[in-house]
């Protein structure tokens, strides 16, 4: 068997530029599989360790509204109630100006932590010099991971300047903290950790604790906390509150793994080609070792066998470059993680080791599948190697009655798993796959029945080369039908996700001018999508100023609900969209939905009816934990919005006031009388704000750009994805075309013998190649516009439940089939130049 | 267009019919390293026009090479080459091609057609190369095709026919487009002895009815005989072959 | 492509489908529980300047000085007692320590912002059962979580309490599996150790407390061992002691005495032991007479020795356990005996503060002893 893979490599040996390409092709593959796997995995793990840094080891917190938990409750818990076992946790975001990014401010009474965090355990060897007394009664003064404080040059008695709810302040590093674990050193990278006194009044919470962390052992306790709990307040296992982050993001990490599938994909169409070829060229030395007395087995394993060494090859190429890839796409899954979900300190690529074995037996494991076909097509030669090549191809064009047949059957499949009512994501893109194998097996059908076409066209437009071309195609359907498949895969893939990129964007931009009426909007500066609390002082300085008409504010922020997990909620006190905003079902007019709202009506966005089944009929209700209970809320409306696949709860802000007792805002709205200038306006807001207050004064242009910003940053990944899985194609199909090409060195020479030029060779082969692109970039417009349809269709509403209006536009089509094009030839370049440049003589003697 | 000047060029100076292939100190080697390694040496030949000159020689004494370097497959390493009023040796690559196209039809021992395309398709493509494909050119090729006697399997593709059919068509091919000189390597060569002698007999009475120049490569003594002139490679030396003596020259190549 | 082979393909491809998407879980492994050691922090490197010092004679006024003096930096309320109920004997001690980490509060806006600590030693030993149940909380002052106040007089940290009027305090204290509700009322008046009060610990200026001290104090209430309240009546004593800087650098620990005589009188001497060996001359004693009448005792006027060893199991120290007690006047011997042995901290602290049965030829009685620094260093 080693003599026989010795002999198998050898030949890809005399290939060597073949080889590179297929190892090449697998690399990518791996890689990109590898680069999504890690930054997902990473971003969790970043989650996590934040959620764990801050759960530590309890089994139950006690959680109450935005507001929190009051000072009081817990004094009562601990010297009423007697449970001994519980700390108070104060925790929340600051940004670090200098930094330009968020950090997590935990701050902890180190009296009760004994049982919780051991990692902020402040060792006695870590202190000296009254560090301890100073972070218990210097207020202002914090402690980081010695790690951050390393990477960002910070000394022991540096000020840091921190900002919270557009308010500047500064706080003094007092001590470090290098915990033993590497979760607990990871958390610390995004986290400065303050007495639980600091941080309430770092974060403004005086008087309020986040959470109440509790260790209890039975559960019977927990029976009695939830007796003596009062209403607002909620006891929680911590890992249920985990699961309702991991769910939110759940879609959004599914979408990134399933487009990164679709890059082995493509490599697996580069691995058939490749190993086909090669099959295809030994031909007569398998026929040899047969006749030797090689058994069949043999000759399958022998194959089998070097595709395990070039998978392997692949694989740790693409594991190198998938860890480099990694970082990059790290940075913007944690970006748009942190912009839509939760907000995420850390940003470090956590090479796992599950991922990397995932990449690598997924790497082998394509190889070998796309292997199989070819090597059990290597077995089946005859000892005398003498495999007539038109009654091969014969074979094909037999089969495809048959392959078609299977087509339709995929695509059937397909069709019927997406139409299946269901919500799952899975099965969304199990349709989809099945839908585009439908469709490449229905490629040679189409491509035999288009060099028909073409053939025919001869007698309109006579020429030699189109028609060698043509031939050339359909004389051997078994290669290059793999190749128009992996290009067309590849187009159609880019045309999907460009229309649905593209209808989205529309979508949102013509939203966005529905909800944004007002002309200047304020909010706390983010370096994420997301809102920041501030005091309700502001209003009255915004309003004071004599160009503004009206202002209107709003409170965002996220519930923790038993019934829906994370809830968005929207406290609107003048809906500044209240004549505009788009409904998909609303309970009377607009007036009678505002005057709902103002009676404690709710209105839901679309995604959050789609993931709670809620009906456009009147009578519904949610059920949300107010400071007073559980209370339930009237749907009066549910509205287009694509602010959040979460969905949101809009409702009015003296209801929410009324019964969350929080008044904060997170934004203003204001309305300038007519005829002012709104950018004299808003740089008087700044100059009015500045050195008090830093806030961020946008006109509404601005904010609409910001936010198509943020949308386009959201996808920055999934346009990378669609050039990484073009390259994959363009490996593929340069491989393609080469083999395709080169195996024919012979027949170049013959034409050559006979009279034909160089710059005629050259043409024949660009003429031959361009068709390939042609046909595939033709094929892939259909296929194109049906993956777009499904992933706006079905992916879409079944990731984060918003309707987009479908818009597919030409420039899309014609962009990408000049992609496939333009593809192709390039392809057919290297090959073309150098058969043109080969000696006759060589040429003739290739065998 | 380029393209079909030079060509056009090239048929202007048709001259070329009733010319001699000239060689002068024809020599064609190879390096290996520092050693110089002849295949041909300071060949010096004259074929007169529209006679069957057969080449004779046993395997790798360099009768392709030869050949290859009339028909301007190859070039030598010293020397000239004329046909007619062209001197080979002194056209480019690409004007090569085009004397090819035009006055040359090549038969090779492997036949040598051309898998996508069709038998008739095969004969013409000389023509459709040159950017003729008239009606009145296939009906010509098909009148070939008769000759040859492949009529009915003009439609086939070059893979469904036997070793002779094939090699037939090959003929046709080389003569389709009314070449001046006919090369031919050894075109019985990977055929059984009866297919070998139809083929050959076909070649023969088609070349002399149309008064063309055929050299062949061949190691068939049967050739000898039908032959106008006969030369044997030795020693990288070109020597006329005595017909009478045929059995010695054979004999010597067995050893 | 063979049916069959379609099939296969399409096996292996829902195969990885469902594979690349499986959940991925991290090995949890959450980093072994350490011992927080802001305790550690307070016995070291802890600022003394700022602080007020017991340096001279100050007069007391009660009620006020039952309460917190945040002048200095430490202070204790220390109960200690001999029980008896359901003719079993039980001692106890309950101890809330006051400590301020920096001299001033600092303005805060949070209810939480402090600058003091409190800590507190709960234990019950059950002579019957040679059981020491024992332990200890720490909790910083704010949020109404520790505290002290004189008037109403209460001292508490979370559910540990000792509240109440002059004549009946009440100390409240529960561990894991006992817990105390004791009533304690002063049989005899106040007494002021020392130089009136002012307790000289080493030549050193300042190295001194300010203390007094309840030596008879009626004691009724229940104790509770595994859920069993037992009714149970006995003597308790409390010392309450605040200062800055009480030890000297070169003392190495203190034995302490206090003995409750059944003929009315009590004893207290404490031997302050210098880390070279011998007795710091500044170690002294007070004998308290039927009358409540004190005498003053220096470092000549008794002699200790010791009559046993134990060695603690749990912290590898040793211990002395039983000594001879000789005063010269009056003239006074006893022989002090621990009722058991293992009355050992071994925690945050570790000390030995147990309680003992006093016996001589003219007198009998109990009381509580405790022993410090004996850690090999």
């Amino acid at each position: 068997m080693i003599t026989l893979l010795r002999i198998g490599l050898r030949y890809h040996k005399h290939h060597l530029l073949q080889s590179f390409l297929l190892i090449l092709g697998i690399a990518l593959g791996v890689a990109v599989v590898i680069a999504i796997d890690l930054a997902n995995t990473s971003a969790k793990d970043s989650f996590q360790t934040s959620v764990d840094s801050v759960v530590g080891k309890a089994t139950h917190q006690i959680v109450g509204g935005p507001s929190g938990i009051e000072d009081e409750f817990y004094r009562k818990l601990r010297i009423e109630y007697r449970v001994r076992k519980s700390a108070p946790v104060v925790h929340g975001y600051v940004r670090a100006v200098d930094w330009k990014r968020p950090i997590q401010v935990l701050g902890i009474d180190p009296f009760a932590e004994a049982p919780f965090r051991s990692y902020v355990t402040i060792e006695e060897n870590n202190l000296s010099g009254g560090v301890f007394g100073d972070f218990i009664c210097q207020p202002g003064t914090v402690l980081l991971g010695q790690e951050l404080a390393e990477r960002e040059n910070i000394k022991k008695g540096s000020l840091l300047t921190l900002e919270r709810g557009a308010q500047l302040f500064q706080v003094r590093v007092i001590g470090f903290i290098s915990p033993s674990t590497t979760t607990a050193s990871q958390s610390l990278q995004g986290m400065m950790i303050a007495d639980i006194a600091t941080a309430q009044e770092i974060l403004g919470k005086i008087g309020k604790l986040s959470h109440i962390d509790l260790y209890l052992s039975q559960e019977n306790e927990a029976e009695k906390i939830r007796e003596i709990l009062p209403p607002g307040l909620s006891l929680k296992r911590p890992q249920v509150r985990n699961s309702y982050i991991a769910q939110m993001i759940r879609a959004f990490e599914f979408n990134l793994s399933a487009l990164s599938l679709m890059s082995l994909i493509i490599g697996m169409f580069l691995i058939y080609n490749t190993i086909t070829f090669s099959i295809v060229q030994r031909r007569s030395v398998l026929g040899t070792l047969r006749a030797l007395g090689v058994t069949r087995k043999q000759i399958f394993l022998m194959i089998l066998g070097e595709t395990f060494v070039f998978g392997l090859l692949g694989v740790i190429f693409g594991i190198g470059l998938g860890i480099f890839l990694g970082k990059i796409v790290l940075g913007f899954v944690v970006q748009s993680i942190s912009d839509f979900y939760y907000t995420l300190t850390l940003s470090r690529l956590n090479i796992s080791s599950w991922s990397l074995l995932k990449g690598t037996v997924l790497g082998v494991l394509t190889a070998l599948i796309a292997a199989l076909f070819p090597a059990y097509e290597a077995m089946k030669t005859p000892p005398t190697g003498l495999m007539i090549r038109s009654l091969l191809e014969d074979k094909v064009f037999r089969y495809i009655p048959r392959i078609t047949l299977g087509g339709v059957f995929f695509f059937a499949l397909g069709i019927g798993l997406l139409v299946m009512p269901s919500n799952r994501i899975e099965l969304g893109f199990l349709g989809l796959f099945a839908i585009i194998l439908g469709s490449v097996l229905f490629v040679p059908l189409l491509t035999v029945v288009c060099m028909w076409g073409i053939e025919r066209c001869q007698n309109l437009y006579p020429s030699l080369f189109l028609k060698m071309a043509a031939r050339s195609i359909s004389r051997s359907l078994s290669r290059t039908t793999v190749a128009i498949a992996s290009l067309m895969v590849a187009v159609s893939l880019i045309i999907g996700v460009s229309i649905m990129i593209g209808s989205f964007r529309n979508t949102v931009e013509s939203w966005l001018q529905t909800v944004l009426t007002a002309d200047i909007f304020i909010s706390t500066p983010s370096e994420t999508g997301r809102l920041n609390s501030f005091d309700r002082e502001i209003i009255s300085v915004v309003a004071s100023v004599k160009e503004i008409k009206e202002v209107a504010t709003s409170q965002t922020l996220q519930l923790e609900t038993p019934t829906y997990g994370m809830v968005n909620l929207n406290a609107v006190d003048r809906d500044i969209a209240r004549k505009t905003r788009l409904y998909l079902w609303q309970d009377g007019t607009h007036d009678e939905v505002y005057q709902k709202l103002q009676e404690g009506g709710v209105i839901v966005t679309e995604p959050f009816a789609y993931r709670h089944k809620i009906k456009a009929l009147p009578g519904n209700f949610i059920e949300l934990p107010t400071n007073f209970g559980q209370k339930r809320f009237p749907v009066v409306g549910i509205s287009y919005s694509y602010s959040s696949d979460q969905g949101i709860v809009v409702m009015a802000s003296p209801v929410y006031r009324k019964y969350w007792e929080d008044h904060r805002v997170s934004g203003v709205a204001a309305y300038i009388h007519e005829g002012e200038n709104v950018s004299a306006v808003v740089a008087k807001l700044e100059k009015l704000f500045s050195g008090r207050y830093n806030f961020v004064v946008q006109s509404n242009r601005n904010l609409r750009l910001s936010a198509l910003k943020i949308f386009d940053r959201t996808f920055t990944i999934t346009t990378a994805l669609r050039i990484l899985v073009a390259l994959v194609a363009f490996i593929g199909i340069l491989s393609t075309v080469m083999a395709l090409l080169l195996e024919r060195t012979k027949e170049f020479g013959i034409l050559r013998a006979n009279g034909m030029t160089p710059g005629q060779i050259f043409r024949l082969i660009l003429w031959e190649t361009s068709l390939l692109g042609l046909i595939a970039g033709i094929l892939s417009i259909p296929l194109g516009t049906i993956m777009a349809a499904i992933l706006v269709y079905v992916i879409n509403i079944r990731s984060f439940g918003w309707t987009i209006i479908f818009q597919p536009e030409l420039s899309y089509y014609i962009y990408t089939v000049a992609i496939a094009l333009g593809a192709a030839l390039a392809a057919g370049l290297y090959p073309a130049w150098r058969l043109q440049k080969a000696k006759v003589i060589q040429s003739l003697r290739a065998e | 267009m380029n393209d079909i000047n030079q060509m056009n060029q090239m048929n202007d100076t048709n001259n070329v019919n009733n010319n001699r292939v000239v060689l002068k100190n024809i020599s064609k080697f190879y390096w290996e390293g520092e050693k110089r390694l002849d295949i041909l040496k300071d060949i010096q030949v004259e074929f007169p026009p529209g006679k069957f000159i057969a080449l004779i020689g046993k395997s790798g004494s360099g009768k392709s090479t030869l050949l290859n370097l009339i028909s301007g497959i190859d070039t030598p390493s010293e020397g000239e080459i004329e046909i007619g009023s062209f001197s080979l040796t002194r056209l480019t690559e690409k004007e090569r091609t085009l004397f090819r196209r035009n006055h040359i039809g090549i038969i090779f021992q492997f036949f040598n057609l051309i898998p996508t395309l069709t038998v008739l398709e095969n004969v013409t493509l000389c023509q459709e190369l040159g950017g003729y494909n008239s009606a009145q050119d296939r009906k010509e090729a098909l009148q070939i095709l008769e000759q040859v006697g492949l009529g009915e399997k003009a439609q086939s593709f070059p893979d469904r026919l036997s070793g002779g059919e094939q090699q037939r068509v090959s003929i046709a091919r080389a003569l389709a487009h009314k070449p001046s000189l006919i090369i031919a390597d050894e075109p019985t060569g990977n055929l059984d002895v009866e297919t070998g002698k139809v083929v050959l007999d076909l070649l023969i009475k088609l070349v002399r009815e149309n008064g063309k120049t055929l050299i062949m490569a061949t190691h068939s003594l049967e050739v000898l005989s039908l032959a106008d002139q006969a030369y044997t490679i030795k020693n990288s030396q070109l020597a006329p072959a005595n017909k009478n003596f045929s059995d010695n020259i054979l004999g010597k190549d067995e050893d | 492509m063979k049916l069959r082979t379609f099939c296969f393909f399409s096996i292996c491809f829902l195969a990885l489908w469902l594979w690349i998407f499986s959940p991925y879980s991290p090995p949890k492994s959450l980093p072994k529980e350490s011992r927080i050691s802001a305790i550690g922090a307070m016995s070291q490197g802890i600022q003394q300047e700022g602080f007020a010092n017991a340096e001279t004679l100050r007069e007391f006024h009660f009620p006020a000085d039952r309460g917190p003096h945040l002048d200095y930096q430490t202070e204790w309320w220390y109960y200690t007692g001999n029980l008896k109920g359901e003719k079993r004997r039980f001692g106890f001690q309950l101890t809330i320590f006051r400590r301020a980490l920096q001299p001033k509060k600092q303005e805060r806006s949070s209810a939480w912002g402090t600058n003091e600590i409190y800590f507190a030693h709960f234990s019950l030993s059950d002579i019957q059962n040679q059981v020491f149940y024992h332990s200890e909380r720490f909790s910083r002052k704010g949020n109404g979580l520790a505290g002290a106040q004189s008037s109403p007089f209460r001292v508490w940290i979370d559910d540990w309490s000792i509240e109440g009027p002059e004549n009946k305090v009440t100390l409240k204290a529960q561990g894991e599996n006992y817990a105390i509700d004791l009533q304690v009322s002063p049989l005899k008046p106040i007494v002021f150790q020392g130089n009136k009060g002012l307790s000289q610990k080493s030549a050193e200026k300042g190295n001194a407390s300010y203390y007094y001290a309840q030596t008879r104090l009626k004691t009724t209430g229940t104790v509770e061992i595994n859920s069993k309240p037992i009714k149970v009546e006995g003597l308790s004593w409390l010392d309450r002691e605040w200062s800055t800087s009480a030890l000297g650098k070169k003392q190495s620990g203190w034995d302490w005495f206090a003995l409750q005589l059944e003929n009315g009188c009590e004893i207290m001497l404490y031997q302050l032991r210098l880390s070279g060996g011998g007795i710091d001359p500044y170690s002294s004693g007070s004998f308290i007479n039927a009358k409540g009448e004190k005498k003053h005792l220096k470092v000549d006027d008794f002699e200790i020795s010791v009559l046993d060893t134990w060695t603690s199991l749990e912290t590898g120290i040793t211990y002395p356990s039983g000594w001879e007690i000789k005063i010269r006047e009056p003239n006074i011997a006893l022989e002090v005996t621990p009722l058991q042995k293992k009355q050992e901290w071994p925690d945050t602290f570790r000390y030995w503060e147990g309680a003992v049965k006093v016996e001589g030829e003219k007198n009998k009685g109990y009381g509580y002893v405790e022993l410090t620094g004996y850690e090999k260093h």
